[in-house]
Formats: structure tokens, C-alpha cells, sequence
């Protein structure tokens, strides 16, 4: 008897409160859109991307959303709440159905006289290219000279789960993790480099795990920026002195080279090797590879004098044939110059079609998450035209990489606040057009309020890393094995020339 | 007579926690601990997530929840000696669990209180050890009844409850629990039974830190065999009183075997021995025990409490918390109590002089031994400077710097109320108020600033009455926009200077600079603009330099009027070199005549103390 009265009064609870939610009649049409937070309006999404939960920035006591694809059962939410939660299973089935479609987003508000208002429809597009499920990054805080717990993570960017690759607080706090790189976005060929406490640079090579000193007596430092070859068995690092400098204006900091060069790692040799004409006295830096493997793409600046040319050098975008094969290398050619730009190249990308490399340009140096005035642009490689992406902000907009199919690039951005960096998200066609960014889902809609790490160097990637964290850390543990270097370099240039 | 002698040692017990409340809020003072460690407990469910991931988060998060409270100082005494008491009341439970009227309870009582309490005394000491034993010591009561109920199923319980003790506070409690459950398990079980399961409990004791760290935590070993972990910013430094603290329950425990074994042994021996009645009458005499205990109790308490309690260590942290509250006098008054030098101390002691408007005439008041790292810090890096750091651009009104090192300091301690404070109110005077709403919703999740943010969110809401706000009008009009800042410290009070010549703080730091670097002719150079900031009168180290400077060079620089110098300081001059005239410019000799009177004098510094002329 108890039960069943119990039962009752739970029924009437649920009735009470299914009451309390008033029903969205004849709603007063506004003639514009909702304010909605993220900015996820406009946009062209991939059709696995993970619910773009939002907030509705909108004053009212209630809130009810309607998302909906042609031919699909709409999803409904209704709240108090002006954070608007989607389900997870329902997103991903209306979009399964609706790729190559419109996806509708109805919002409508119940102001605080009890009338419900409506906006227009909010239009995004679903593709039918999907994006590489996983995106690898580092979260470091805003400091820059200390640095405390730190990490390499990868989120699932289907859904909302975040997991650790490594973390400096499983071996000691004293280390610095970074620059996470993978081959062709596959996740089981990583590296990424351990400096301070512990240092080396691990390498995953399809399950093969190894560190590595790649510091030779002959190099300037040990490898730093690092680019795998397309067959998986050879990175091409960037060798360099690198310091900051504080600064009172628009950049807070400069980071600059005062020597740097490129060299070749083989991972099935342990070997370095290298050219003359990359270990200049000029300053080679960032090496990319052609998606062919023929190609080496680079940065370069001219020898540094003193500190003000050091900073304020512009970086020109070479490129370089070498044959891992017969380590043939051929000659330096121009690809793009400063001269022809008025401004400083930096972190040269190449399509996986190998049609375009998207680049940033600053007024000066290399180190582009500084410099607010940092944009992308995209060169198209059969006709030489360059271009300012549409893509581009106010804020610095840096660091980028294609995903494995190269319809979708993401990229560093500090639009959202001018100081954090966070990644964002746009669809990239086969003339290399893009779509409106959209920020990195997250489940909580405000989480980027509160949140004061920073997204560093995202990368996309096909999958989870396999590795376990446990074995990443065991490794790190290890001695490095110092890498050897190609006795048949005949010159390297170093700092004492 | 033994319900009488309970109901007095009930009463001590109350007495000394009490005693320890006085104690704890009057000489260890709590505040200083919150204010010293940057504590923060943020509401926040990524908050816990971030504790619940490894051994001994959850004690940690516990840990950080109640000391937070220390930022009131009474209320954070009574928490911490709660806790203390709720130690020493399980370390009571279990005494009486396995003996029956015990004689050393009030000593049980008073040995886990005063370990608790005095492991306070450092100020780096952080509170989850504290939080870790505790619970350690609740799983250990735990299992004193399970293992009590449910006898057979002991070694059960004991394999889930150290795994539970590992999770919840880490390997070292999980090793003070395996300690503890073997001595319980041998108390309760046969011989063989104990001879069996003791190496079996210490191998799995001393491996399961290494399974967990092979298996399951991201940590390091270290961190899982450890009672600390080592984590940024490395403050504390573990002292052999922290393992003594860790091994009074197993100690307690191996007691309890003596006792059980002595009092089965009790008759034999009375019989044995009859000439020692008269001993053996006072040792049974409990009101003589009682007393005999409580006597050495106070005697150790006070011992251990006063070789553990470091005023002059206290005075450094007192000089860091008023700096930080502006009670400017208060850092002076705790400086000048510091008996040994200390850079940090000269630093702060160089900001409360400038803040009283006495920097002039009192800087060789506190000797300047640093040079001018008492000024800037340059050549250090050590992590508890570098909010300071922060302080003293802020003051200075150079914002980029004070955002430099603020964002540095928040590298180490993310959460720290001081360091949100801070960055929110750079991005206010920087007119960044989207950047100051967001730092301001960051600290509104530490509910002991939510008022604070209340306050300063009404300029965000009216970006307007930043205009009225005197402090930031004033960081305004010293920060200089778009110019590039050169690294040396000189340099960058120039540039203030330039930027805003009426910015006192920045003209100086600049004289005092110049001094402290023993550089008169750049003193020289700036000192005619003393007159823009109104001085009564010339203050006494600057009249000090310029006789110096005269005294050197013969003569004053063409703008500089001749009366810049009193007669008295000329005078006081004149008798400083006859004293060392009169000993034939030997500087060694002249040193103690010259100690007595001119130990605050720039003349004073420039021979005996500068470190530039002095190496």
C-alpha cells in the first residue's frame, strides 16, 4: 500500500514538473538571428563532430531548441537552462541522415512577460567528408619562462572524452613535453620531444618504441621542429639556439633563433644526416614534407647580426628535392619570397593533394602564436598565387594542420579572447576554399570562460594513440640512445664558423 | 576511582586541545600557511576530477577544502586541531579497543595532538600528509572491527582496505595501514597464522605503491612510495619529525603487543619479585601514572613546540603577508625584527619604505646587501619570487611585466587567489575587460572571493567606473603604451620616467638604483628632477650621494645648486673621512668606529657593503 501511494506521488512530481514547461505557442517571430555562444552559425560541419553544444545568449526563463535535417525525426530540447545540452546519440543519427544537408537549429526564448519569441533559423551544413576522429594537443599555461604540470592529451572530437598521452607529473614535474608530431595523421607513428629532466625525444614507430638523443657533437641543438617523412622512417628536424624577449606593446614576446638549421633523422639507421646548403649561416627552419616524399619545404632567414635583426628578420618559404633512398639531395629553390610578401613566412602545411601549402605570415620572425597580427594564407603550388584566407581574424590565427583526407584543416586561434589559443575547425575543398571556423565542441558551452590552459600545436589524427601512457612514461624513464651522425657529411656549418 | 581518573583525563583532553587552539591560533597562526601556500579550493567539478586521478587526490582534495579555512585564522586553528584530536581520539579508540583500562591514554592523547599540531610550525608543510595519515588511520579502524567480526575473512579485508588507503591517501598511508593491519592481525590471531601472513602483508605493502604506479597511475614512483609529492613550487622540504608522525600508529600498535605481553606476565612476576613492591605500588597507582604522564607530556610538548617553532621564519612570512595586504609599517616592523639577512626581506622592506614615502632617507636603514637585487630581484629565479616580482611592476605601473611574471607565477599555483586578483586587475587598468570577466569568473569559483569579484564586476558591467577608481586611473597614466621595454631594470625605470614624469615610484627606484649600484654620476644625472615631486627636503641618502659625489668629482654639475646639501651632512661628512684619515685610510680598521655611527649612511654601503665594491 505504501509502495503504491509512493508511486503516486512520484507520478504527480512528474506531472507537476512536465506542467511547470509551458509549450512554445504562436511565438513572436524575430527577424534576426539568436546571440548563441560559441559562434556555431554559418558553418559547414563534418558529420561526426561531436554535439555543438551552445549557450543561448539571450535573456529569458526558458528555452527551447529545435534541430532538424530534412527527412529526420527533429531533436527537441526544452530548458531552463540557457545552456543547451544535445544528446549525443540523437546528434549523431540526424547527422548520419542528414549528410550533404542542411542542419536547422530553431531557438526560441520565453521572455520574462511569460511570451515566447522566436529567431530565424540558424543554417549550418552537414559534409559529407568526415574529419579524422581524434585531435592530439599540448595544454600548457600562459607562462613563459616556468613551466609546471603539463601535458600531450588527444580528444575524441566525435564526443567529449579527453585522454592523456603523457603527462610531465607520471615521471617528474621538472620536464617539459612538446612538439607532438605524427605521420600522415596516423596516430601509431608519433614523437614527441621530453627537454630538461629526462630528455630525448620518444619515438613510436608502429608500435616500435624508442628515445633518441638527437643531439650530435656536429648540430647546433638537438632536434626541435620536427616533420615525418611520408614513409614513416625519416623526420626532418630543425636544429636551433632559440630564446625570448620580453616586450611592452601589441606582442607581449618574442621568440627568435640566433642559429638554426635542418637535418635528417633516419629511425631505422639511428642516423643524422644533413646538406651544406641546409646548415647555412642563414637560418633554416621548419622543415615540411611533400606528400610525395620528394620535396623538403622550409623556412629561412638570413644570418642574425645583432638582436634587432635577429627579431625582425623575415623568413622566406624554400624547398629542397632530396631522395631518403640515396640521400640525394638537389638545390635550393625559392618558393616564396618576404621580399615578394612584405612579410615573414612561417609554418608551411602542404595539402595532402599536394596542390596547396598553407602558410602564416607576421611582420617578422618565425614564432607566430606571439604576434596578433598572424594570419593564414594559402598558396596554390601550380600557379604561385597566394592568398589571405577567409578564415582569418582580428587575433592571431597560427598554427594548423590538414586532416588525413584534407577536407578539413584545424588551426590555433585567440579570436575568443585575444589570449588563449584555441582550436578551430573549417572545411577546406579541392580548389582550397573554406567554410566559417567553428570552435573545438566542448560538452559545457561555457567552458572556454573559464578554462586558462592553451591549446598548443593541435594535430589532427585517425584514431587513438594505442600506446599506453604507462609506456610512454617507462620509456621516458629510459637512457636516450644518441643518435649517429652520416659520416659522409662533408661540412656542417656551426656556431664557430 | 578509575571513573574519577577517566573523567579527569576527559577533561585534560579538552584542556590540551584547547591549549593547542591557543597555540596553533596565536604562535602558528594559520593565515600565514593559506597566505604563504596560495591556497585554493575551487568549485569546480574538473576541480576534484583533477584530484580523484591518482593516489592520495582524494585526501589531497579533502585536504585543500579544509585548508582553505586557514585564511581565518581562529576558525582555521579550530580545523586544524579538530582534525589533530579526531587523530588522537582513533589512536585512543584503538589503545582501548585491545587494553582494557589503560594507564597511558592521556599520553596516546597527547602524542598524536602534539605531532599534528606541531608539524604546523612550517609554513611549507602542506596539509594533505595531515588528511593522508587521517585516513589511514579511519581505514585502520575500519578494519580493527572487521578484523574483530569477521576473523576469518581478515586477510580479505586487508587486501580492499589497503588498496582503498593507497587510492584515497596515497603509498606512504598505504604503508602506515599495512604496518598497522599486521601488528591488529597479530593481536587478534595465532602465532602461526601471523608467521604466515606477516612477510605475505610486508611484500604486498612494499609492492603495491609499485603495481599501482606499474598499473594503473600515471604518477611517478617517487610520488607513490613518498609522503609528498613533488609538485611545483617544491616549498617542502620533509623533516624526520614527518616520519616520526607517520609511524606513531604502528608505533602505538607495537606498544599495545608490550602491554598485552607485560600484563599477561604481570603476576609471575609480582610474585617473583617482592622486593620491588614499593615501585610496583606506585606504578599501579593510577593517579601517580596519570601525573607522572601528564608531567612529561607538557615537558615534551613544550620542548618539541619550542625547537620546531621559528619566529624569524615567521617574521619572513609576515613581511610577504603585509606586503601583499599594503600594511606597510607591519613590513617594516617584521623586518627590522629578522636578526639574519635576507634578500627577499630587503626587497620588501625597499617597497613598504617607498610606500611610507621614507625611501630617500631610510634606504641604508635595512642593509643593503643585495646590491640592487634588493631592488629587482634580476639575478633570481626562485619560484617565491615571482609574484613579487609581479608586485613591484604593478607598483612601478608597468603592466606587461607584472602580466609577465603574474602569468609565470600561475603556471605553478593555478588557482591562487592572489595571482587571479592580480591578472584580473591588469586587464582592467589594459581596458581588457572581456580577458578581466574572464579571470574574474575564474576566482568567483573560490567561494572566499566571491565578494571581492562582486566589487570588481560592476566594472565590467560599467566599464565607465574604472575612471573613478583611483588605483587604476593611476596604473593608467604610469603604463606605458607600445613602447618596447628594454630587459635591464635600469632601462625600464627610464622608460617609466620618460613615459610619466610625475611617477614617483619610478624616479626613486631610479635614484635608489643608482645608488645601490654605486653609480653617482648616473645619480647625478637624474637628482636635479627631485625638485617636480615636492620633497620637504632632500632626503638623507640622496644628500649623502651628492656630498660623495662632490666630495669625488670637487664640484656639482652646472644645474645642481650648491645648497642641494645641509650643512649637518656636510659636517657628518667631513667627520665619516677623519675617521678614516685618522686611520691612515686603513678601510678594515676604520670599519668598527665607522659601524657604530654611519652603519645607515650611503657612505657606509659605498665601502663596506655594496656588493659591486665589496666582491
Amino acid at each position: 500500500m505504501k509502495i503504491k501511494s509512493k508511486k503516486y506521488v512520484l507520478l504527480l512530481i512528474a506531472i507537476a514538473l512536465y506542467a511547470c514547461h509551458s509549450k512554445v505557442e504562436n511565438p513572436e517571430m524575430v527577424n534576426r538571428q539568436p546571440q548563441i555562444y560559441p559562434d556555431y552559425t554559418g558553418l559547414v560541419i563534418p558529420p561526426n563532430i561531436a554535439p555543438l553544444n551552445f549557450k543561448i545568449s539571450e535573456p529569458g526563463s526558458e528555452f527551447e531548441v529545435r534541430i532538424s535535417t530534412i527527412n529526420s525525426e527533429p531533436i527537441i530540447i526544452h530548458s531552463n537552462d540557457s545552456n543547451i545540452k544535445i544528446d549525443i546519440k540523437q546528434w549523431h543519427k540526424l547527422l548520419a541522415n542528414g549528410k550533404g544537408r542542411d542542419l536547422k537549429t530553431d531557438v526560441f526564448v520565453r521572455k520574462s512577460d511569460g511570451k515566447w519569441i522566436g529567431f530565424k533559423t540558424i543554417v549550418n551544413y552537414i559534409s559529407q567528408d568526415s574529419i579524422d576522429s581524434h585531435l592530439a594537443y599540448r595544454l600548457i599555461n600562459t607562462g613563459y619562462v616556468i613551466w609546471s604540470k603539463m601535458g600531450i592529451y588527444q580528444r575524441n572530437i566525435e564526443n567529449f572524452d579527453q585522454k592523456t598521452i603523457l603527462e610531465n607529473s607520471s615521471f617528474d614535474h621538472g620536464s617539459c613535453l612538446n612538439c607532438h608530431s605524427f605521420s600522415n595523421n596516423n596516430p601509431n607513428s608519433m614523437m614527441l620531444h621530453v627537454r630538461a629532466k629526462n630528455g630525448g625525444t620518444i619515438i613510436n614507430s608502429n608500435g616500435k618504441l624508442i628515445k633518441i638523443d638527437t643531439k650530435t657533437n656536429s648540430t647546433i641543438s638537438a632536434g626541435v621542429y620536427p616533420c615525418w617523412h611520408p614513409n614513416g622512417k625519416h623526420i626532418a628536424f630543425s636544429v636551433n639556439t632559440i630564446n625570448q624577449h620580453f616586450l611592452n606593446g601589441a606582442v607581449r614576446i618574442e621568440v627568435s633563433d640566433e642559429f638554426s638549421d635542418i637535418v635528417i633523422y633516419d629511425i631505422e639507421k639511428n642516423e643524422i644526416t644533413t646538406t651544406p646548403e641546409l646548415t647555412t649561416k642563414n637560418r633554416e627552419n621548419l622543415p615540411v614534407w611533400s606528400p610525395d616524399g620528394k620535396y623538403l619545404y622550409l623556412i629561412s632567414a638570413p644570418k642574425t647580426t645583432n638582436l634587432q635583426d635577429r627579431i625582425y628578420a623575415k623568413y622566406d618559404l624554400l624547398r629542397i628535392s632530396y631522395d631518403v633512398n640515396t640521400k640525394k639531395w638537389g638545390t635550393l629553390d625559392t618558393v616564396l619570397s618576404s621580399a615578394k610578401t612584405g612579410l615573414s613566412i612561417s609554418f608551411p602545411k602542404i595539402s595532402p593533394d599536394g596542390k596547396f601549402i598553407m602558410f602564416c605570415m607576421s611582420p617578422n620572425g618565425y614564432f607566430t602564436i606571439h604576434h596578433p597580427a598572424t594570419d593564414l594564407y594559402l598558396l596554390n603550388l601550380s600557379t604561385g598565387i597566394y592568398k589571405k584566407m577567409d578564415i582569418n581574424s582580428p587575433q592571431t590565427d597560427s598554427y594548423h594542420c590538414f586532416s588525413s583526407t584534407g577536407r578539413w584543416v584545424v588551426f590555433s586561434s585567440k579570436r575568443m579572447d585575444g589570449l588563449f589559443t584555441r582550436p578551430f575547425f573549417c572545411h577546406f575543398d579541392t580548389n582550397g576554399n573554406t567554410s566559417k571556423p567553428f570552435v573545438l565542441p566542448q560538452k559545457d558551452p561555457e567552458f572556454y570562460d573559464t578554462f586558462l590552459k592553451n591549446y598548443n600545436i593541435p594535430e589532427l589524427i585517425t584514431g587513438e594513440v594505442n600506446i599506453s601512457s604507462a609506456k610512454l612514461r617507462d620509456k621516458v624513464l629510459e637512457k636516450a640512445i644518441p643518435a649517429k651522425l652520416d659520416t659522409t657529411i662533408e661540412y656542417m656549418y656551426s656556431k664557430t664558423d | 576511582m578509575i571513573q574519577q581518573l577517566k573523567r579527569t583525563a576527559n577533561l585534560f583532553y579538552i584542556l590540551f586541545a584547547l591549549i593547542a587552539w591557543w597555540v596553533t591560533a596565536t604562535y602558528i597562526q594559520p593565515f600565514l600557511h593559506y597566505n604563504f601556500q596560495q591556497i585554493a579550493f575551487v568549485h569546480d567539478i574538473e576541480f576534484f576530477y583533477s584530484y580523484a586521478n591518482y593516489a592520495g587526490g582524494i585526501a589531497d582534495y579533502i585536504a585543500v577544502f579544509i585548508s582553505q579555512y586557514f585564511a581565518f585564522n581562529f576558525f582555521g586553528s579550530f580545523l586544524i586541531v579538530s582534525v589533530a584530536v579526531v587523530q588522537s581520539l582513533i589512536a585512543l579508540w584503538i589503545l582501548n579497543f585491545f587494553v582494557v583500562n589503560s594507564k597511558i591514554q592521556i599520553s596516546v592523547f597527547c602524542s598524536f595532538l602534539l605531532a599534528s599540531i606541531v608539524m604546523m610550525c612550517n609554513y611549507s608543510f602542506p596539509y594533505y600528509i595531515t588528511i593522508r595519515l587521517l585516513l589511514s588511520m579511519v581505514i585502520a579502524v575500519v578494519f580493527v572491527i572487521l578484523n574483530n567480526k569477521f576473523t576469518k575473512l581478515s586477510v580479505l579485508f586487508y587486501v580492499l582496505l589497503i588498496c582503498l588507503v593507497l587510492y584515497l591517501a596515497g603509498g606512504a598511508a598505504a604503508i602506515v595501514f599495512g604496518l598497522s593491519s599486521l601488528i591488529i592481525y597479530s593481536l587478534t590471531h595465532k602465532i602461526r597464522n601471523t608467521l604466515l601472513f606477516s612477510p605475505l602483508s610486508i611484500l604486498f605493502t612494499a609492492i603495491l605503491p609499485y603495481i599501482a604506479y606499474k598499473f594503473i597511475f600515471l604518477q611517478s614512483l617517487k610520488d607513490l612510495y613518498n609522503i609528498t609529492i613533488d609538485i611545483p613550487p617544491y616549498m617542502y622540504q620533509p623533516e624526520k619529525w614527518l616520519y616520526v608522525y607517520y609511524l606513531l600508529l604502528p608505533l602505538l600498535l607495537l606498544f599495545i603487543i608490550l602491554i598485552k605481553k607485560t600484563q599477561g606476565k604481570g603476576i609471575s612476576i609480582a610474585a617473583k619479585e617482592k622486593s620491588k613492591v614499593s615501585f610496583r605500588h606506585y606504578i599501579s597507582n593510577p593517579t601517580f601514572v596519570f601525573l607522572i604522564q601528564l608531567v612529561i607530556c607538557i615537558s615534551i610538548s613544550y620542548t618539541v613546540f619550542t625547537a620546531l617553532y621559528n619566529p624569524q621564519k615567521k617574521y619572513k612570512l609576515l613581511v610577504e603577508y603585509f606586503a601583499e595586504n599594503k600594511q606597510w609599517n607591519e613590513v617594516l616592523e617584521n623586518a627590522y625584527k629578522i636578526q639574519a639577512y635576507d634578500y627577499k626581506v630587503n626587497f620588501q622592506a625597499n617597497r613598504a619604505l617607498f610606500h611610507i614615502k621614507r625611501l630617500g632617507e631610510q634606504l641604508f636603514d635595512y642593509p643593503q646587501l643585495s646590491g640592487v637585487n634588493g631592488l629587482f630581484f634580476s639575478d633570481n629565479m626562485e619560484g617565491s619570487v615571482i609574484m613579487p616580482i609581479s608586485d613591484l611592476y604593478w607598483d612601478l605601473g608597468l603592466m606587461s611585466e607584472s602580466q609577465h611574471w603574474a602569468f609565470e607565477a600561475q603556471t605553478i599555483l593555478p588557482n591562487s587567489p592572489r595571482i587571479l586578483k592580480r591578472i584580473a586587475m591588469i586587464y582592467l587598468v589594459n581596458r581588457n575587460y572581456r580577458l578581466a570577466e574572464k579571470f574574474l569568473k575564474v576566482l568567483n569559483k573560490n567561494s572566499l572571493y566571491n565578494n571581492w569579484v562582486t566589487q570588481h564586476m560592476k566594472f565590467i558591467k560599467d566599464t565607465s567606473l574604472t575612471n573613478s577608481n583611483p588605483e587604476i586611473i593611476q596604473k593608467r597614466s604610469y603604463n606605458p603604451i607600445n613602447t618596447d621595454i628594454e630587459k635591464s631594470a635600469f632601462g625600464t625605470l627610464e622608460t617609466l620616467l620618460q613615459w610619466n614624469p610625475t611617477n614617483r615610484m619610478a624616479y626613486e627606484y631610479l635614484l635608489s638604483y643608482s645608488l645601490l649600484s654605486s653609480n653617482l654620476d648616473q645619480f647625478i644625472k637624474y637628482i636635479p628632477q627631485y625638485r617636480n615631486f615636492k620633497y620637504n627636503k632632500m632626503p638623507r641618502s640622496w644628500e649623502e650621494a651628492t656630498t660623495l659625489y662632490i666630495a669625488t668629482h670637487k664640484s656639482l654639475p652646472e644645474n645642481l645648486k650648491s645648497d642641494l646639501v645641509s650643512p649637518e651632512t656636510m659636517e657628518q661628512f667631513r667627520q665619516f673621512s677623519k675617521i678614516i684619515a685618522n686611520n691612515n685610510f686603513d678601510f678594515n680598521a676604520s670599519k668598527p668606529t665607522l659601524q657604530s655611527n654611519y652603519v645607515n649612511t650611503y657612505w657606509f654601503y659605498e665601502f663596506y657593503l655594496s656588493p659591486k665594491n665589496n666582491q
